[in-house]
């Protein structure tokens, strides 16, 4: 089969703007656009009227993570800081922040012939930091080994303790934080802390430390190294990054701060089972 | 990024059979003790019995500001870290991303399942339930609803004669999401 021009575009137009299409929220309504981000959704933006004027918005739905949108490294966070804020920018965005939890990214407008204006120019800017957020910064080799490191000490972890959590805050009211820790054991009495250190090169395995450091400071001044949790940290020492003679000033201070030896994972990993109690 | 998971394509017939085989809920409530990270979700785990050596978990998660936002995730992290499959009553519309697919057929709107194809590519699909819109009306506002339309997806079954409970009472409805904003 073959369509003249003119009928071939009638298709593909016809084909994106059904792509279109509303939800009714209460008072506000949901436009699904046709824009996708690369976690494979659909944006949505919200328009209600209030006093006269037309208000689009992300809905909340972007710190909301609706779009299957999650940071998971510090480092990608940095960057796309700073991409956000230049597409705030571009797009003259405003922000608001509703009850302590709920971030609004919207526009508004009086002029009801401008609204369609504002859904193009909000949904276009949900899907670029949909996108920013959701790319990696990473090299792919430090990503991948960081992930498989992450998952072995983990399986480990997991068959030989009950009481255990992967990558939270502290839950104890004694320490209110916003640090997370790449694993937590609770006993009755104890909260042991984990980090873990790898790194496909130097610089990435002297990041990782100082982070380590870094945290374990931070617990430390706000509990005044109180006696009911310990500091530990377990170390990838095949992986590239690890070379001692060039990190032992860093690791040197990582033990004075966390008043333990750090772990060698590989050949060494039984020494977390002597350290902490199996329940 | 949506990415292919290896584990699932390279393990597909095993895959398949975790979704298909009986699991059995063995817990009489379900209450939200957990606060996840994300300050404004909820969420339970509850361990489902099978004869599988794998574990299985069924972790509940509900929005505290609109409780017909909710999700089911059946979970097996000794086989691999993401979800086997996930129920969505809200939220954002997926795209099956497939170039064999007409983009007029690729928009799949909430409530709607989301699985694994053979090639390990996370899809969105709709059941024949889920294409009627009263019957999503209801299942949204009622969770237990929701809940009873994951287990019969994935073969879930509960053990005793009465249906899990599912304690929920966060919220009001119908949720405006822009109520109470004060756009300046």
């Amino acid at each position: 089969m073959s369509l003249s021009q003119h009928d071939l575009f009638s298709v593909i137009k016809s084909d994106f703007c059904n792509l279109f299409s509303y939800k009714q929220r209460g008072d506000t309504m949901e436009v699904i656009t046709s824009i996708c981000t690369v976690t494979n959704c659909y944006v949505s933006v919200f328009i209600s009227q209030k006093n006269n004027e037309y208000i689009v918005s992300d809905g909340a739905w972007i710190f909301g993570r609706q779009y299957e949108n999650e940071l998971f490294e510090d480092i990608d966070k940095e960057i796309v800081d700073k991409v956000t804020n230049q597409y705030i920018e571009h797009y003259e965005i405003k922000k608001i922040v509703h009850n302590h939890h709920q971030t609004y990214f919207y526009k508004k407008t009086d002029n009801i012939h401008l609204v369609s204006a504002l859904v193009f120019e909000v949904a276009h800017f949900v899907a670029a930091i949909i996108n920013a957020q959701s790319l990696s910064y990473l090299e792919v080799k430090e990503e991948a080994e960081n992930r498989q490191f992450k998952k072995e000490v983990n399986d480990f972890f997991y068959s030989n303790y009950t009481n255990i959590r992967f990558g939270s805050y502290i839950a104890d009211d004694r320490i209110p934080t916003t640090i997370k820790f790449n694993a937590i054991i609770s006993t009755n009495r104890m909260i042991h802390l984990f980090m873990y250190i790898s790194g496909s090169n130097l610089s990435y395995f002297i990041n990782a430390t100082c982070k380590a450091i870094t945290n374990f400071d931070i617990m430390g001044r706000k509990t005044n190294n109180a006696n009911y949790f310990t500091k530990n940290v377990i170390i990838n020492n095949k992986c590239d990054g690890y070379q001692p003679e060039k990190t032992i000033d860093y690791l040197n201070y990582l033990t004075e701060t966390t008043n333990s030896k750090p772990i060698l994972y590989h050949g060494f990993r039984d020494d977390i089972l002597r350290r902490i109690p199996q329940t | 990024m949506s990415k292919i998971n290896t584990k699932i394509k390279e393990n597909f017939d095993t895959y398949k059979q975790l979704l298909s085989e009986k699991k059995v809920l063995n817990v009489k409530q379900i209450s939200f003790d957990k606060q996840k990270s994300n300050k404004n979700w909820i969420e339970n785990d509850s361990q489902l019995n099978s004869n599988h050596a794998i574990k299985f978990l069924l972790n509940t998660q509900q929005s505290k500001l609109d409780m017909k936002d909710y999700k089911f995730r059946l979970v097996a992290t000794d086989f691999c870290e993401q979800a086997l499959a996930r129920f969505d009553a809200d939220g954002a519309t997926h795209h099956n991303k497939d170039s064999q697919i007409p983009l007029s057929n690729r928009k799949i709107e909430a409530p709607h399942f989301h699985r694994f194809d053979k090639n390990g590519k996370e899809i969105a699909y709709k059941t024949t339930f889920l294409e009627i819109k009263d019957n999503c009306i209801e299942l949204q506002k009622n969770i237990s609803i929701g809940l009873n339309h994951f287990c019969n997806e994935f073969n879930i079954q509960p053990n005793q004669e009465k249906q899990t409970e599912i304690v929920s009472n966060h919220s009001i409805f119908p949720f405006d999401i822009h109520d109470g904003v004060n756009f300046i």
